[in-house]
């Protein structure tokens, strides 16, 4: 009962008027760019962190507009997913596959509706998960010393490697490639490392302008390659309602697909695409008798976007209770906190009650909003995709470009920004992974210095590594993740697909 | 190929990088570990990665622009270029009318529509960042004499 009281003084939090008025700036951002194709909340996030830093937002509001756009996006993706086909993000591709179908038979309205209602009950259910699953892992990572730190981020990496992106080897050279990038500037002990003496080195690399460069930048180049296609063209979507008959049909594999995507959420490098596809593949197997499922199956809009929208509450469990985030995204938003000298970790949600309770409550009223947004005024929404591109993508990098200028006022900053565009640019083509680089990036340093530290409280001795019983069950995780995934890849071609889609999450 | 060609980057990378950390000095209040051995380990971590990419290519199909779009990706990054180096002389405003015109007009619209998007976003952009966020948008070293 204890939770109650909190979870009523964080109501008080939340609706406070900024807090408000963030909330409904975070989901309302979040489901435009979430059905966007090319922005993801990884690049509306890292835009927004100099914006809001610029603008002095308090750390409350900052988390509650971030998080609002991380599962506001999760609503948007699967708008221009039912009507064009065009997944906004990969976590959408697999409403596509009974989405699509029924816009085309003319069933577009119902498809939107139980997208938004399955992603309300997705996104609702799953923060009860984090409000019982976060202070139990607080409790039990408060055993953590930097020893126990550096391997659950060895594990952390290892995981994401395997399960981002086509090939295995390729997501380790990213991650290795991130680290790299980490490396830069000064060290603890206040050693300059590949600075070659350039003074503006010395800070090393924002991972605000390596996110925006390896995203956004590159995802310009990518969308130029689009431009031979024509303009979209939206059909009429009808009306936006489903019958009760198909919400009880429905219902089950809501709950269930909440759960499954909820526990996915949590694992680090899986996410919201993985959490889709695991649930549309357990609900054909346990519901689809008639094998309605493809041809446009009301379940099988139901399944995936219940399980993407769990899957954002699972990942803040990590980012919040242990501080090592396990996606791109959530490592953009623990940047963000710790630029705010606010480090999450065990005792971050006791200390920072008033936060964390604020948060959860903000995220209650964000679901009830985004159910607003995306049943009654999804007309207004879908007009949004007919803005041409020769508007859209320009805006967007004017965006980016002067976030990042407004606060460092440094073109450097910029002219960083637009290499590691070439760079990921580039990456994407040859099929390396673009989170684990971010992930990298942010975790890098953490990682060196936890290493550091338990190697000076040991005096030197390495065998602190495994000196204790969660050093050694983090190492068989560490062994388990990169076995695993090659099996599986080698078993199933679903799983295959899975994992080749998984990386434009961020 | 393409592959193959990457890992040989990579392994050039590595070599650099390695090399660059052998070189980092040890901090005058150090710990055990110093400064050195992590980037040396990363390079160590990278360099059977990338020899492994080289010896054993993985044959994927790389889809690469066909070459009729190589120009618009070059002026796209020119545009990029170009932002960075006009934002402290030139200042926002005729920055971003050039730098939006020029993508725009890569994505294809005619050039009439493509100004007037310029125009019309750049002054939007101005009102949103400059007046409602108040954030910082630079005149334009160029033009700061005018308003002295």
């Amino acid at each position: 009962m204890e939770a109650f009281g909190l979870l009523l003084d964080g109501f008080g939090t939340a609706l406070q008027p900024l807090n408000v008025l963030v909330v409904f700036l975070g989901v309302l951002i979040g489901t435009i760019i979430g059905m966007l194709p090319g922005i993801g909340p990884i690049n509306a996030i890292a835009i927004l962190i100099p914006i809001s830093f610029a603008l002095g937002l308090p750390p409350t509001a900052m988390l509650i507009l971030f998080s609002g756009i991380y599962y506001g996006s999760q609503y948007g993706n699967s708008i221009s997913t039912i009507l064009l086909n065009v997944p906004g993000t990969a976590s959408s591709v697999a409403t596509a596959l009974d989405g699509y179908p029924m816009a085309r038979s003319g069933r577009g309205g119902p498809a939107l509706a139980i997208s938004a209602i399955a992603s309300f009950i997705g996104g609702t259910l799953s923060i009860f998960g984090l409000v019982l699953f976060a202070p139990l892992l607080a409790r039990w990572a408060i055993r953590f010393g930097p020893a126990e730190y550096f391997v659950l981020i060895v594990f952390t990496f290892t995981t994401i490697s395997a399960l981002t992106g086509r090939n295995f080897v390729k997501g380790l050279a990213a991650t290795a490639i991130g680290l790299a990038i980490a490396t830069v500037g000064l060290d603890l002990t206040n050693v300059a490392r590949f600075t070659f003496g350039q003074f503006r080195l010395y800070d090393g690399f924002d991972f605000v302008v390596v996110t925006i460069g390896l995203f956004a930048v590159s995802e310009v180049f990518t969308l130029v390659e689009q431009t031979r296609g024509g303009e979209a063209t939206v059909g009429k979507v009808g009306r936006v309602m489903i019958t009760v008959k198909e919400f009880v049909a429905s219902f089950w594999v809501m709950v269930r697909s909440s759960i499954s995507g909820f526990l996915v959420g949590v694992l680090p490098g899986a996410g919201a695409t993985i959490a889709s596809f695991l649930a549309y593949t357990t609900e054909q197997r346990l519901v689809d008798r008639e094998g309605n499922f493809g041809k446009g199956d009301i379940r099988g809009v139901a399944a995936p976007e219940a399980a993407n929208n769990a899957s954002v509450s699972g990942a803040m469990i990590p980012l919040l209770t242990l501080g090592v985030p396990g996606s791109g995204t959530t490592a953009v938003m623990l940047g963000a906190l710790l630029a705010l000298n606010l480090a999450p970790g065990p005792l971050f949600i006791t200390r920072n009650a008033d936060l964390f309770w604020g948060l959860i409550a903000s995220m209650y009223i964000g679901n009830v909003m985004l159910l607003v947004l995306n049943l009654p005024l999804v007309g207004l929404f879908v007009r949004i995709l007919l803005i041409p591109r020769w508007v859209l993508v320009p805006s967007v990098v004017a965006i980016a470009y002067v976030a990042v200028y407004s606060a460092t006022s440094s073109p450097f900053d910029l002219f960083a920004m637009t290499a590691f565009g070439v760079l990921g640019f580039f990456m994407r083509k040859l099929g390396y992974p673009l989170a684990p680089v971010v992930l990298a990036v942010v975790l890098g340093p953490m990682m060196e210095v936890n290493l550091r530290r338990a190697l000076s409280l040991n005096n030197g001795d390495w065998s602190v590594l495994i000196g204790s019983p969660i050093t050694i069950g983090l190492w068989i995780m560490v062994a388990v993740s990169l076995f695993l995934p090659q099996l599986l890849r080698r078993r199933k071609p679903v799983a295959k697909t899975v994992i080749e889609e998984t990386d434009a999450d961020g | 190929m393409s592959d193959r060609i990457s890992g040989v980057v990579l392994l050039a990378f590595t070599v650099w990088f390695g090399v660059n950390a052998w070189s980092i000095e040890r901090g005058f209040f150090s710990d055990p570990l110093g400064s050195r051995p992590f980037p040396l380990a990363v390079a160590i971590l990278m360099a059977p990665l990338a020899l492994y990419l080289v010896f054993r290519p993985l044959q994927a199909p790389v889809v690469w622009p066909v070459r009729s779009l190589w120009p618009s990706l070059v002026l796209t990054l020119a545009a990029f270029l170009l932002y960075s180096f006009m934002m402290e002389p030139f200042g926002f405003i005729v920055s971003n009318v050039v730098v939006f015109f020029i993508l725009s007009l890569v994505f294809r619209a005619t050039p009439l529509k493509g100004l007037i998007a310029a125009v019309v976003a750049t002054l939007a952009l101005y009102v949103l960042f400059g007046w409602l966020l108040e954030l910082y948008l630079p005149t334009g070293e160029l033009f700061e004499g005018w308003f002295r």
